[in-house]
């Protein structure tokens, strides 16, 4: 495996550009999950407390 | 198309696809790593920094089509006032604000040793830095108009308008004198890039796809969350004030 991962002079910028890669990919990858978990989450919070606005036929399970 | 314009029939659909474009991007991403950082060769010139190319590649192709996305999301609103349309623009926006900056940022890492130079001012890099900034105008349009379909009707009219960059991005290397390289896998003639290279770079061609695909349905699902929040919200604080007026 030696040398497999080297990059020689060349290190600093395509391991920089690998780091900043999975940053940003990542990042915001994170961030889109935990918005859509967080409104999820108010939003059945919200629904608990003005059950009248559900439709119970469409949701079919009833709760 | 027009069917899928309604969101409850949307959000069923990308229940179904979800698992395989997570999947997808996990095993993709893995493959195409190991593709671009292991097993693909150094080039006799640009020795290893042209596996930054397997990434900066990549995130353009995908800054391009996200604002395609953005372009024709803000014409279905205009035209057909489709409910989501609004709802799909607003949440490709930032993926496509990243893929730019990525491929800008990769592109400096990669221009500085083998140009000699972080940026030049050419047409397709400048015209790249336009369409970031295209991205930031249509996130700052949403953010700053309160009326929701006001600032909905402006991203969208910014978001059509704004399309004319797309193809001055992709044939300014044919129209202009620019440092930067013309095109060596999309021509009319086929790819001019060796296989050993051109796997790698496709894999994670995929795995930007599927990525992006995942990341749509997080936040086209936070956004539809987020809209029956503020109508609840308002539902109750009427209420509230009827309750109290009484």
């Amino acid at each position: 495996m030696t040398g497999v991962f080297d990059m020689g002079v060349y290190a600093p910028y395509v391991w920089g550009s690998y780091g900043i890669g999975v940053l940003l990919l990542a990042g915001l990858a994170y961030q889109s999950w935990r918005r859509a978990r967080i409104t999820a989450a108010r939003l059945a919070a919200l629904e608990a407390k003005a059950p009248h606005r559900r439709r119970r036929r469409e949701t079919g399970d009833g709760s | 198309m027009h069917k899928f314009a309604n969101p409850t029939r949307f959000l069923k659909l990308a229940a179904a696809v979800f698992p395989w474009a997570a999947g997808l991007t996990i095993a993709l991403f893995a493959a195409g790593l190991v593709m671009a950082l292991v097993f693909s060769p150094d080039d006799y010139q640009q020795g290893s920094t042209v596996r930054i190319m397997y990434l900066h590649v990549p995130a353009a192709w995908m800054a391009l089509f996200t604002y395609t996305v953005l372009a024709a999301s803000g014409a279905a609103s205009l035209i057909w006032k489709h409910p989501l349309a609004d709802v799909a623009g607003k949440a490709a926006a930032p993926i496509g604000a990243m893929f730019t900056a990525l491929a800008l940022v990769t592109g400096m890492l990669w221009g500085e040793p083998m140009w000699g130079t972080w940026w030049v001012w050419d047409a397709r890099l400048t015209s790249v830095l336009v369409l970031f900034f295209l991205y930031l105008g249509y996130m700052a349009v949403w953010d700053a108009i309160d009326n929701r379909a006001t600032a909905g009707k402006a991203a969208a009219i910014l978001a059509v308008v704004g399309f004319i960059n797309v193809p001055i991005i992709k044939f300014s290397v044919d129209w202009w004198n620019t440092l930067h390289q013309p095109a060596s896998v999309f021509r009319m003639d086929g790819p001019t890039i060796d296989a050993s290279m051109l796997w790698p770079l496709g894999l994670m061609f995929g795995a930007f796809n599927a990525y992006f695909v995942t990341v749509l349905i997080w936040r086209i699902r936070a956004e539809l969350q987020a809209r029956r929040v503020r109508a609840l919200e308002d539902l109750l604080v009427r209420q509230t004030e009827r309750e109290s007026a009484v």
